[in-house]
């Protein structure tokens, strides 16, 4: 599974919403690989499917018609337990709105998702101590979500991303609650342990800056992929 | 195991520091448990003292005890209900919290632990609190009418009663926890990060 390119495959995927009767076709037809190691950019005005189509690859939520591989690994056919596992060891999420746990401190909340893992207490801690550390949190082990701004959030969140080692993140308008300069430093640090892990980010985004930071931009309008640039490293962006 | 159980045990305690709707639900448990108390500790007493009432009268004691007992069942009753709303009300709040836990792999029934275990928490505080002040109350009552002589009667089956009185508030707690949790962790997953 390891020798296969690609961390992900998404094959002629739909997603249809039925709500009140009412039937929303939110992904048509979209099919789309990420490389291992790759930082991709799905990009698209709101509303056109960028949640959707993460929350499928997250295997949060099962496809309509099309089937979505993570590793070689078709994720139509698993089990709750099974995809549970498989989100548990492959995957790692940051949210628009950072999704801290108010009652743990840093530390804590970048340990939760091992909190059950067969693995040492103080190795836990070892770990989740070194990976806010590297995001620069060193000085703020111990602080509440409350007591941490925005940004910081942020980092804290990126960091229990990677605590499992994941295969890929996927983060959602990771930057739209944090400032310009914020969202900058917030993006700078995830092509940085992207570069440093080799782990693939997949980042969905109405915001332009994100493309300076993107291996590839794939853009989505109406759930369906209309188009893709190849981001040269270290190039600015191409359109702006 | 052990691990899991100490992990969970850590994460409840830590929610339960900071809950504040934690104070109504320990608080009914505990009259519950307290006033369950006084009446099996005094029922032998009262059986006792009332017995030339129900000479005099023709009534049967027992009859007099089976009413308070069934009078502080229905405080544990009510104190249950409470326990149910309070428990809803703590996995609402969480919800997003539920999501993103359920997110990272960690399985359904690992969080239905979670919550269940804090609620035998607020059993456990609830359940000690009621038995220290039901032990009081009796105790005093029995020196205040009876004088501290009859108190070793009074207090012999006390370890009993505490530790029944234990098992109910922990077992009531429970049980109204598991619907309002059982609620937050078969939602969908996305519907439960989502949630505001
Ligand atoms: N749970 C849902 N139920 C019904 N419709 C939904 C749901 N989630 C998203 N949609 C609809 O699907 C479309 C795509 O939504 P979304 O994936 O959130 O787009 P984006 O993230 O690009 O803003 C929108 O029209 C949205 O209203
Ligand atoms: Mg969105």
């Amino acid at each position: 599974m390891e020798s296969s390119e690609f961390v992900a495959e998404v094959e002629g995927v739909w997603k249809v919403y039925i709500t009140r009767g009412a039937s929303i076709p939110a992904l048509r037809g979209v099919s789309l690989r990420i490389r291992r190691g790759e930082f991709l950019c799905i990009m698209g005005p709101s509303g056109s499917g960028k949640t959707t189509l993460l929350n499928l690859i997250g295997g949060l939520d099962s496809t309509s018609k099309g089937r979505i591989l993570i590793d070689g690994i078709d994720l139509t056919g698993l089990s709750t337990s099974e995809l549970s596992r498989l989100r548990h060891s492959l995957m790692g999420y940051i949210f628009q709105s950072f999704n801290l746990i108010s009652v743990l401190n840093a530390v804590e909340n970048v340990e939760l998702p091992l909190i059950f893992d067969p693995i040492e207490g103080e190795e836990l801690r070892t770990r989740a101590k070194a990976l806010l550390e590297r995001v620069g949190l060193g000085h703020r082990l111990t602080h509440r979500p409350s007591e941490l701004s925005g940004g910081e959030q942020q980092r804290v969140a990126v960091s229990r991303a990677l605590i499992s080692n994941p295969h890929i993140v996927l983060a959602d308008e990771p930057t739209a609650n944090l400032d310009g300069k914020t969202g900058r430093e917030i993006l700078e640090l995830m092509k940085k342990l992207n570069r440093e892990d080799k782990v693939s980010f997949i980042i969905a985004t109405h915001d332009r800056r994100v493309t300076e930071f993107a291996d590839r931009v794939v853009n989505l309008i109406d759930g369906e992929v209309v188009g893709e640039e190849i981001v040269k490293e270290g190039s600015p962006a191409l359109n702006k | 195991m052990f691990r899991s159980l100490g992990v969970m045990a850590s994460i409840a305690a830590r929610y339960l520091r900071r809950e504040r709707r934690a104070v109504l639900a320990i608080s009914t448990i505990a009259t519950g448990i307290a006033l369950l108390l006084v009446s099996s500790l005094l029922s032998t007493i009262i059986i006792d003292q009332s017995r030339f009432l129900a000479i005099a009268y023709s009534f049967d004691a027992a009859q007099l005890v089976r009413a308070a007992t069934a009078l502080s069942l229905v405080a544990v009753l009510v104190g249950a209900a409470e326990t149910g709303v309070v428990m809803s009300r703590v996995v609402l709040s969480r919800i997003k919290s539920v999501g993103v836990m359920r997110a990272t792999g960690i399985g359904n029934s690992r969080v239905f632990s979670l919550f269940l275990l804090e609620a035998a928490f607020y059993g456990i505080i609830g359940g000690a609190i009621g038995i220290m002040v039901g032990a009081g109350i009796a105790t005093a009552s029995v020196i205040v009418s009876l004088g501290s002589g009859a108190l070793t009667a009074v207090l012999s089956p006390l370890p009993l009663v505490a530790a029944e009185g234990l098992g109910l508030s922990v077992l009531v707690s429970v049980l109204a926890a598991i619907f309002p949790t059982a609620k937050a962790v078969y939602m969908r997953i996305i519907s439960a990060i989502y949630y505001e």
